[in-house]
């Protein structure tokens, strides 16, 4: 009960809730917004999806051609098939250099991977410096959105941290006032910084290029100052063209925010053409390495239900309109990625661990919508509960009643007795036992009151006394014949 | 190393679907009506703001963010840096190779390639390293664009960019911002507290009409 337990928690606060819920909304409500000035949206959605299914196909290729365009350009590209391997590849450049002191850009990858920590206690120092994931770095909490990882936080909490952190005034809860406390303090570390370690949005397999977006420019300063550039990049992140970026760029930003593009949309070509261009000029000798990332992304292109998730350029979008993702938090789902695309991306990663997230879902459907690259979110989570039950990782609690549920369903006469045994009873017993008896259900609500006849008695008297019906009820449901 | 690689891609190659049937070709997305209107738009929407000003004497057209000149006295009392050649750098460290923080750096001046009217973004290519550095550690930010400088989409930008060639290359639009804070959205998160987009034309209603063919 992993993901009910604490999203009990976060709902226990309404006003936050409430806050929540209608802050993400008003996101969701920006990205229809910037969508509906886009004529061609959904022929851009098919465009992302055809890229994206390319790509799956041809990944081996691609990623070869990546790595020999990029390497002729003068970065250096390393391979990790694990999170291990890839915390290993980082501490190894760093610890050479003899660098202790480290800026990094928004990375859910090396989230995943646990790089942070990792380099803490190899003693080097990592900032993260996107504001809302620097905010949570100081809370010392996970991000609980991908795209705003401080989103669960109201503006008096990031004051209350920045007081504890960062010697803001009492009682600060200004965001102009926080937000330029904690650009003076990074751009410090900015400058202080040895190394910047970045992620990416897409690797462009024909030229050998990063592409990294941000709207705050700290992707940009933590490359620009400091001489060494490390890109930590997911096996999904490779599209095969130049002609292919345009496509996921016009769907990102306005996915994500509402945003007609970020405010820096960087492309990284590699050191060598940079000086080349820069001519004798260039001071020191920049560097760029690029980790390629695998750590379960290959064995999920191994299960056809639900390697499309490899698809994802995490916009955020499915969190946004989740029903349940806004009203739960980020941190109900106690994993990297939260929301429809954690809930799918997670237990592939570890079934055990999460096996309660594809229930965190309504089967609503608004997810698979809004997703720009036309990932079967819904499906995929339904098709991860059959997965889940039928390798037994649900809870026993729930293995007993399902088990009851089939076994009952299967005997329809059982079920009338069952039906009827229980109709009695909710008109004999007590209103306050028969709602215990409902819970959870009635936790929140009245049980509606039951019907005196099972549903089966009225189509048999409707069959013999009705003449034919018109067609269809509102609802679609075909009338008896 | 090579272990690592060698499994990885192994895996890739094991585990592939079946390479799909391609995709047809996006067509071009319908131009809007008034391409600079539009581009206006987006840019403002980005907390930028976008001015049109004639080729010549262009500089007394635009509403600097700071000073130009140095002031009666002759001292500096802003400091800029400038990739025009009509507009000397000056100050705030740019007349130091050497200094690399450009601390107190005012304005920052960069001479653009073109702009995207879908969106608002204006395509850079940094002359230097150092370039980039002051165009994220100034206070301000202006983008001088010249001539006939639109494209109306990024399928349309793409087309003008040689990634192969590039060392490094950004569309910037808009200041530096966040709104991670309660979605409150602050200007200048860490880099440019505001950015203005200047277009030297003198036929933009010429521009507009080859946007729209």
């Amino acid at each position: 009960m992993g993901h009910v337990s604490r999203a009990r928690d976060f709902v226990a606060d309404a006003e936050r809730t409430t806050w929540h819920d209608a802050a993400l909304w008003f996101v969701r409500a920006k990205r229809d917004a910037a969508v509906d000035l886009v004529p061609d949206w959904e022929r851009l959605r098919d465009a992302a999806a055809a890229i994206k299914r390319e790509a799956l196909a041809r990944l081996p290729e691609l990623w070869l051609e990546f790595e020999s365009k990029a390497t002729r350009a003068g970065a250096v590209v390393h391979w990790a098939r694990d999170a291990a391997e890839a915390n290993a590849v980082v501490t190894r450049l760093l610890r050479e250099r003899g660098i202790t002191r480290v800026v990094k850009s928004k990375s859910m990858l090396t989230e995943e991977c646990g790089l942070n920590p990792w380099l803490a206690r190899h003693g080097i120092e990592v900032v993260d410096t996107d504001l809302g994931e620097r905010i949570v770095q100081l809370r010392d909490e996970p991000p609980s959105h991908i795209v705003m990882p401080a989103i669960h936080l109201r503006r008096s909490e990031v004051g209350e941290t920045f007081t504890r952190t960062l010697g803001a005034p009492e009682g600060l809860s200004d965001p102009d006032a926080l937000a330029a406390l904690a650009r003076r303090d990074l751009r410090a570390r900015f400058l202080a910084a040895q190394a910047g370690i970045t992620g990416a949005n897409f690797a462009v397999a024909e030229t050998g290029s990063l592409v990294v977006v941000s709207n705050e420019g700290n992707v940009d300063l933590g490359t620009a100052l400091p001489p060494l550039h490390i890109a930590c990049v997911g096996l999904e992140k490779i599209v095969p063209a130049k002609r292919d970026l345009p496509v996921f760029l016009r769907l990102l930003a306005r996915s994500a925010t509402g945003q007609a593009i970020t405010a820096y949309t960087s492309h990284f070509g590699g050191p060598l053409r940079t000086a080349a261009a820069e001519g004798a000029g260039a001071k020191t000798q920049r560097q760029l390495h690029v980790v390629i990332v695998d750590n379960g992304r290959s064995r999920l292109l191994g299960q056809p239900a639900f390697r499309e998730a490899l698809a994802c350029i995490r916009c955020g979008a499915c969190l946004n309109t989740c029903p349940v993702y806004r009203r739960s938090g980020g941190h109900s789902y106690a994993s990297v990625i939260p929301g429809p695309i954690g809930s799918v991306l997670e237990p592939a990663r570890d079934a055990r661990a999460h096996a309660e997230l594809p229930h965190a879902c309504t089967l609503c459907g608004s997810c698979s919508e809004i997703c720009p690259v036309q990932i079967p979110l819904d499906r995929q989570l339904l098709a991860w509960r059959g997965v889940l039950a039928s390798s037994g990782l649900h809870p026993r609690r729930r293995r007993l009643a399902l088990g009851f549920a089939a076994a009952l369903l299967a005997r329809p006469r059982l079920a009338a007795l069952a039906g009827g045994l229980g109709r009695r009873l909710a008109r004999v017993l007590p209103p306050a036992v028969v709602a215990r008896l409902a819970r959870p259900w009635t936790r929140e609500r009245a049980l509606p009151p039951l019907p005196a006849a099972s549903f089966r008695t009225l189509y048999r008297a409707r069959r013999s006394t009705a003449r034919p019906a018109p067609a269809t009820s509102a609802r679609g449901e075909a009338a008896p014949r | 190393m090579t272990a690592a690689r060698d499994t990885i891609l192994a895996a890739l190659a094991a585990r592939r679907p079946a390479a799909p049937a391609r995709g047809r070709p996006l067509a071009a997305p319908p131009v809007p009506s008034d391409p600079i209107a539009c581009l206006r738009d987006r840019v403002e929407a980005a907390g930028g703001s976008l001015v049109v000003v004639p080729p010549d004497d262009w500089i007394a057209h635009v509403a600097w963010p700071v000073a130009l000149d140095a002031d009666a006295h002759g001292r500096d009392s802003t400091s800029l840096y400038s990739a025009l050649p009509g507009i000397p750098s000056r100050g705030g460290g740019t007349a130091d190779p050497t200094r690399d923080d450009f601390a107190g750096l005012d304005l920052c001046i960069l001479r653009g390639a073109f702009a995207v009217v879908e969106n608002g973004a204006v395509w850079h290519v940094p002359a230097s390293a150092r370039e980039r550095r002051a165009a994220l550690l100034a206070e301000h930010l202006v983008v001088v664009l010249e001539g006939d400088a639109l494209v109306a989409d990024l399928h349309a930008a793409y087309e003008r960019i040689d990634l192969d060639a590039l060392g490094f290359g950004w569309f910037l639009c808009g200041p530096s911002k966040t709104a991670d804070i309660e979605q409150a959205l602050v200007l200048g998160a860490h880099g440019p507290r505001s950015m203005q987009l200047v277009w030297r034309c003198d036929d933009p209603a010429g521009t507009a009409r080859r946007l729209r063919g």
